[in-house]
């Protein structure tokens, strides 16, 4: 048997044994994984559950009441380029990550009267759920989060807007 | 030619304890951690979901079990072949994840939510390792077209 072939062979077998003792180990563990789990669901319970203190989860019904309304701000926490593709008609673009250096300059144009939605692709999304937690830190004291996310909205067959952003209200 | 020869074999000894140490060392937390990894593998959003959990089950034991056998120095073609191969499929999957702007954690080290997120500087430092499984690989063939006889030569 030839260098290569015998090599070969032993790393079919050194990934067929992590395969059996991963496997094995997982048996043995009392808070094992079962062999096929809807992840969708998993992570759209979980991010109800890793909420911030005072931060509101949005439903999809109300949340077609409330775009477009005056005393409501739509923050979409994706990056700005899917934002530019589609985003809930009269949102803002806020990336979670230009969080930091624009919430204050958000805040500063708002009263407190208003209430802040942010939203993200789907509820396996993060960055919703982490901008409301930066904004909700900041000391707004109405944040929301929209955790279905722009996915839900499409389904809905709710209309979609595209193009760059125009900047903050009042801005 | 002796003294670059031994200089040569110290380099790749040490390049074969650094790659199988850094797969060793990643392996551990996610052993420790399969839902987290599963988590984590779900938001690359590459797998179907029928894949992940078995993913998350393996993953780190092929990274530990090829890691431990590298740094041995037995079968160092074989390892170095797995290792190297994950890196690069690891770094198709970033750049891919990256280049659609998806926001998420490598899971490379660590499956701690509080991690930073995957960048360009997580694909470099899956190249620089997918650089050193190459050296290691080649180092490893050399060594055995070395020993054949020169008649099979």
């Amino acid at each position: 048997m030839g260098f290569w072939t015998r090599q070969a062979l032993i790393a079919l077998g050194l990934v067929g044994l992590a395969l059996i003792v991963g496997l094995g180990v997982n048996f043995v563990r009392p808070e094992g994984l079962p062999l096929v789990q809807d992840w969708s669901e998993t992570l759209a319970r979980r991010a109800e559950e890793r909420l911030p203190e005072g931060v509101a989860v949005l439903p999809p019904d109300r949340m077609a009441g409330l775009a477009g309304r005056a005393d409501v701000v739509l923050l979409d926490a994706r990056p700005r380029v899917f934002y530019e593709l589609e985003h809930i008609p009269g949102a803002y673009s806020l990336p979670v990550e230009e969080a930091e250096g624009r919430i204050r300059d958000l805040l500063g144009r708002l009263g407190s009267g208003v209430r802040i939605v942010t939203y993200c692709g789907d509820p396996t999304c993060p960055a919703g759920r982490e901008l409301a937690a930066k904004i909700r830190a900041s000391g707004h004291p109405d944040v929301a989060v929209f955790l279905a996310g722009i996915e839900a909205w499409r389904a809905a067959g709710r209309p979609l807007a595209a193009g760059p952003d125009q900047g903050f209200p009042g801005g | 030619m002796a003294g670059t020869n031994r200089f040569s074999d110290v380099g790749v000894i040490l390049a074969r304890g650094f790659l199988g140490g850094v797969f060793v060392y990643a392996s551990l937390d996610k052993i420790a951690h399969p839902d987290a990894l599963a988590e984590i593998i779900f938001n690359y959003k590459i797998l179907p979901d029928v894949l992940i959990n078995l993913a998350a089950m393996t993953l780190p034991w092929v990274e530990l079990l090829a890691g431990l056998t590298l740094i041995s120095g037995r079968a160092t073609a074989a390892s170095a072949a797995i290792l190297t191969g994950l890196t690069l499929a690891f770094s198709v999957a970033i750049s891919y994840n990256l280049a659609r702007g998806l926001d998420f954690h490598c899971g490379c080290f660590t499956t701690s939510p509080s991690a930073a997120r995957a960048g360009w500087y997580t694909l470099g430092l899956e190249l620089v390792l997918m650089l050193v499984g190459g050296i290691c690989l080649i180092a490893a063939g050399r060594r055995q077209a070395a020993s054949v006889p020169p008649s099979r030569a």
